[in-house]
């Protein structure tokens, strides 16, 4: 007979390993990425060929780097946590019926931890090679300008411990929710979003605004405060929208859901605002530099700034993957009323485009409106630029295609869970 | 009137539906052990038998929610294992009717966009389908709660709401599985007299599963199950 912890280990589904497994590793790479530099002499790099690009090179901006790739750890982090939700109805009626078999709080939060560390410990190893690819490819391609790793960079003694804390964590989060999560109400949203605007026309009315560098970044934390905070709102208005207008079975499934819950939704929107945002000024950015900038070490900046659209697009697809999740649960924790709505005739396909109606209208719309106000913004701020739409043209678009794209594709992956789930076979178990 | 007829069919009427040696299993429990059924146009026929006997399985395989392991089910003398995996939904949606116990409503959804979801399906316009869901639901008596989400419903309520659904395209045939089950006594009665209701008004015929002999005596026949089989006396009424 097998133990019974690894009875419950295997119950979660190979979907849910392979989420968890995926996420660790490439958090694992990312903060062993993030060693490396910080493990790096503390004086001036050689910059060129064999060293490192000017950022790595200079220790005064390498704290940058270090937090630039810490913040990409975040979505992975979200996308481990909607894994560790997946499959929360059937993991609350195990617990239920493990509780009433006499398991105490312990024996399920051990069993949580082993479910979601064990998974997350595999995670950590396969980190490793993962860390070894992206030494390879940050070395490569960049010839003469230097390397965004130098050769040699490592986390050495940092690896162990990087190893053990990914799989404490991954443990720590099992630990936490033995039972998954189940679905809290949706809570009344306050207008929060009025403090940042209410500070930002404050702050217009300061004549030297944009002439101090205070006055700019305030602008622009403010600008993405007032994003975020706006974004629940932003999704729970698309939601109404679409069910008003909804033209099609999969439209109305998609509004009704996103209106019933709007908060993950929201969360979504507010972080794919943010990513809109840093695709939005990439460009705008990228152009002004290349149409002011003589200098020899435009990469100094330049690679940076592509580093930062690289990581919002990762950001992105993140995010969506997470949102299809978070949209696969629901119809995980729907599937009788679903199976039932496949039993009378509606196609499966319908379940899965609902899917897809619900990730492209959260996504979507933020990550045009992040473009906008970001590229309309940083060129309005920017008064060596020439002004033309070209560049702003070009952020937009490519960031609604790049949304849409991450969205489609996102949720073509999660399909086969759909479509196994509205099955009408389980109709006699559901 | 008791018969005794060893393929537990009809045999007065040209079948609707009909099931002929049967074969279901679930891994290694075995839920169909050859039972058959033939369903004729307008008829009611209640399904009994005591719990693991297959009546849901045999339910679910005449309204082709599920496949046979082995036997076949016609429809119109169309053999549904003929049909393409498109064209068996398209026929569930315009031709089958299907209520169950409990949790068939789209909680997310009000019960007017319920009961109008299989007319959007078919490309009816959005005035059109809500219009004839509005109808469905005045008719059956729950008109008041259109807007209303099923949580926001009584039990009753809910399963009238169904009833609705699974009669707004107008089906030849529908499929009740213990469609009082979940409800208390008079809010059963009451779905099950708009259950029959409606049918008898649209002229469809109606499969109940039930082991409530008071719903079965509503039916025109009843077929009892056994360990996967049709049992060899019904009682017709």
């Amino acid at each position: 007979m097998r133990r019974l912890g690894l009875v419950l280990l295997l119950a979660g589904g190979r979907g849910r390993l392979a989420l968890v497994v995926g996420a660790t590793a490439a958090t694992t790479a990312l903060l062993l990425a993030a060693a490396s530099v910080v493990e790096l002499p503390r004086t001036h790099l050689g910059t060129g060929r064999g060293g490192a690009i000017g950022v790595v090179a200079d220790p005064g901006t390498r704290p940058g780097v270090v937090l630039a790739l810490l913040l990409m750890t975040v979505p992975l982090l979200l996308l481990l946590d909607q894994a560790v939700r997946l499959g929360s109805t059937s993991r609350l009626r195990r617990t239920e019926a493990l509780r009433v078999a006499g398991a105490t709080g312990g024996d399920l939060r051990r069993w949580g931890s082993l479910e979601v560390g064990a998974p997350a410990a595999v995670g950590a190893l396969l980190g490793l090679p993962c860390w070894l690819v992206l030494h390879a490819a940050l070395r490569a391609g960049r010839g003469d300008r230097g390397a965004l790793l130098p050769e040699g960079a490592g986390p050495g003694w940092w690896t162990l411990l990087v190893l053990a804390a990914v799989a404490a964590y991954g443990a720590l989060v099992g630990a936490r929710r033995p039972a998954g999560a189940g679905r809290s109400e949706p809570r009344r949203r306050r207008p929060w979003w009025l403090v940042p605007l209410a500070l930002l026309v404050a702050l217009w009315s300061w004549d030297d605004l944009f002439d101090s560098d205070l006055g700019v970044f305030a602008v622009v934390v403010l600008l993405v405060a007032l994003l975020g905070l706006l974004a629940p709102t932003a999704a729970g208005l698309v939601a109404r929208l679409l069910v008003r207008r909804a033209g099609s079975v999969p439209a109305l499934l998609a509004g009704r859901r996103l209106a019933a819950d709007p908060g993950p939704a929201g969360r979504a929107a507010a972080a794919v605002g943010a990513v809109g945002l840093t695709l939005g000024v990439v460009p705008v950015f990228l152009v002004d530099l290349r149409d002011t900038y003589v200098g020899s070490d435009r990469d100094y900046y330049e690679v940076p700034a592509l580093v930062a659209g690289g990581c919002a697009l990762l950001a992105l697809a993140v995010i969506a993957a997470s949102l299809a999740v978070h949209s696969t649960e629901t119809v995980l924790e729907r599937r009788r009323e679903m199976a039932t709505l496949v039993a009378t005739g509606v196609p499966p396909r319908v379940v899965s485009d609902s899917q897809r109606v619900e990730c492209l209208a959260v996504t979507v719309p933020l990550a045009v409106l992040g473009a906008v106000v970001g590229s309309t913004g940083y060129a309005w701020l920017t008064v060596s630029l020439d002004r033309s739409p070209g560049p702003v043209a070009v952020a937009v678009v490519a960031t609604a295609a790049v949304s849409a794209l991450a969205s489609w594709l996102a949720t073509t992956a999660l399909r086969p869970w759909v479509r196994d789930a509205v099955d009408p076979e389980h109709l006699r178990t559901a | 009137m008791t018969d005794t007829d060893p393929t537990g069919t009809s045999a007065t009427a040209t079948p609707l539906v009909s099931g002929r040696d049967l074969h279901r299993s679930f891994g290694r429990t075995v839920a169909l052990r050859g039972a058959s059924l033939d369903v004729a146009a307008g008829e009611i026929v209640a399904v009994t038998g005591p719990s693991g006997s297959g009546k849901s399985t045999l339910l679910h395989c005449l309204a082709g929610v599920i496949a046979p392991d082995a036997g076949t089910v016609t429809y119109r003398d169309h053999r549904l294992s003929d049909l393409s995996t498109d064209a068996r939904t398209r026929l569930r949606r315009r031709e089958v009717g299907l209520v169950l116990q409990f949790g068939q409503l789209v909680p997310e959804l009000t019960a007017l966009e319920n009961v109008a979801l299989p007319l959007l399906l078919d490309k009816r316009g959005r005035a059109e389908a809500q219009a004839a869901a509005l109808d469905r639901l005045e008719r059956l008596g729950v008109a008041e709660v259109a807007g209303s989400r099923p949580t926001e419903m009584s039990g009753g309520q809910a399963q009238r709401v169904a009833i609705a659904r699974a009669l707004v395209t107008e089906p030849a045939v529908v499929f009740a599985d213990e469609p009082t089950g979940a409800l208390d006594t008079l809010a059963g009665e009451q779905a099950l007299a708009a259950l029959v209701g409606a049918v008898e008004e649209n002229g469809c015929a109606l499969v109940l599963v039930t082991h409530d002999n008071r719903v079965a005596a509503a039916a025109h026949r009843e077929v009892e199950l056994r360990d996967g089989a049709t049992a060899a006396a019904e009682v017709r009424r």
